[in-house]
């Protein structure tokens, strides 16, 4: 505990630097064509087009004082309702409940688990995929996100376990650090992403879902860039920062 | 076949090459002889077989069982970006931690992942590799540098040395 307390200081601080990095990954493979094949949730395998999700009670976090797990639980299910609601986005999430064993059904499904993590890990989070989907991307079938069992929970936090789950790499980062500042009111993810507590999503937020799963509406308005940066030798840049300038001169918003 | 794309993802706590030390149960230099996939509830672990060829703390055994996050089974993959990666053949300084559930893993992730090279003149030195995994100081902010770490074989052994002697005392 005593440990984990002293990370909602370095939370704070860390936070602040992550204005900076406002670039979205996807959770993507290259074939050795040089073809990109994300991993994104098969829409046609959802009811409803609705991922549901669950946080598993196998290893029951400990809390902060003053901090309950219905709490937490309630976080989530406000989170839930805010990405649910994303207009120009085809998938629909919800809350599945608390389970104590297997994921209910065969549905693809996002998952909240506490776990024994060595000394030094906070968290990690990551994707079950199929090894091909057979439809141009590999289908997510179950989302992870593995927290040590000493928990920090804030409301900022709930949506920064959505951003892990449901879109990219960098922002499992953030929701890595953001959940050990549940016991901070003063800190939240709204502060590192320009959002507010009625406006939680940012347009970054609102972009990655929607080019993962865009309705009509969103492909009539929005373009998107898209391709690779490689080395003269043709060997792929890992990570590269892309900055698009528009015919004015201004750099356009990652 | 597909190729992917670096990640980062773990969230780490800093720990200095003496809190390694402290916090690991086990410490030892080995190389990488078999791997397997286990499943524990909802995640699958890789787990490696460790020939030990040199120890500076735990028990004393030959092997030793290493697992580390993710793996394939059942025709799925699970990846968890920023969990360490094993080579079969490569010779690794390890800091391990076995918790109470008695499953063995890597102290802080890629912190506690050491390998050995030779240096110019012939001498050994202890090299960590850098790290894109966000890395939070002890109380503070984001912690400086890259994570890497260039030693020379004799000086890593004596404050590794020096550091479990020390906590002995404590």
């Amino acid at each position: 505990m005593k440990r984990a307390r002293g990370f909602v200081a370095a939370a704070i601080a860390l936070a602040a630097a992550a204005v900076s990095a406002p670039a979205y990954y996807h959770y993507v493979h290259f074939a050795e064509d040089g073809s990109r094949v994300v991993e994104k949730f098969d829409l046609a395998a959802l009811p409803d087009q609705r991922v549901l999700f669950f946080v598993s009670s196998q290893q029951m976090p400990l809390l902060a004082v003053n901090d309950s797990f219905d709490g937490v639980l309630s976080q989530i299910r406000q989170a839930l309702s805010v990405w649910d609601a994303v207009p120009t986005s085809e998938l629909r999430v919800g809350f599945g409940g608390v389970v104590d064993g297997a994921l209910p059904g065969s549905a693809p499904a996002g998952q909240i688990i506490f776990a024994e993590l060595p000394p030094g890990v906070i968290g990690m989070g990551g994707p079950v995929s199929t090894f091909d989907s057979g439809r141009g991307f590999r289908s997510i079938v179950r989302s992870q996100v593995v927290l040590a069992a000493i928990i920090w929970s804030t409301a900022a936090a709930a949506h920064q376990l959505l951003r892990t789950v449901l879109l990219d790499a960098r922002a499992r980062n953030r929701a890595r650090f953001d959940q050990h500042t549940l016991a901070s009111s003063a800190m939240s993810t709204d502060v590192t992403r320009s959002t507010t507590r009625s406006q939680p999503l940012g347009a970054d937020d609102l972009a990655g879902l929607s080019a993962l799963y865009p309705t009509d509406a969103f492909h009539q308005r929005t373009g998107v860039i898209e391709g690779r940066v490689v080395f003269s030798d043709s060997s792929p840049v890992a990570l590269a920062s892309v900055t698009a300038i528009h015919p004015g001169g201004a750099s356009l918003p990652r | 076949m597909l190729v992917v794309a670096a990640m980062s993802a773990a969230t780490l706590e800093q720990l200095s090459l003496e809190a390694l030390a402290r916090e690991s149960t086990a410490i030892v230099q080995g190389r990488v002889t078999g791997e397997r996939t286990v499943q524990a509830g909802p995640l699958l672990y890789t787990v490696k077989t460790i020939a030990v060829d040199r120890r500076w703390k735990g028990a004393d055994e030959t092997t030793v069982e290493v697992s580390l996050p993710g793996g394939s089974a059942g025709g799925q993959r699970q990846v968890f970006g920023g969990a360490p990666l094993l080579e079969p053949g490569r010779d690794y300084i390890l800091f391990l931690w076995t918790g109470p559930s008695g499953r063995t893993q890597i102290t802080g992730f890629s912190q506690g992942v050491c390998e050995l090279e030779a240096a110019s003149d012939g001498a050994e030195r202890v090299v960590r590799r850098p790290s894109s995994d966000v890395v939070l100081a002890p109380g503070g902010a984001q912690a400086a540098g890259d994570g890497s770490l260039d030693l020379a074989f004799g000086e890593f052994s004596s404050r590794v040395e020096a550091a479990l002697a020390g906590a002995g005392k404590q």
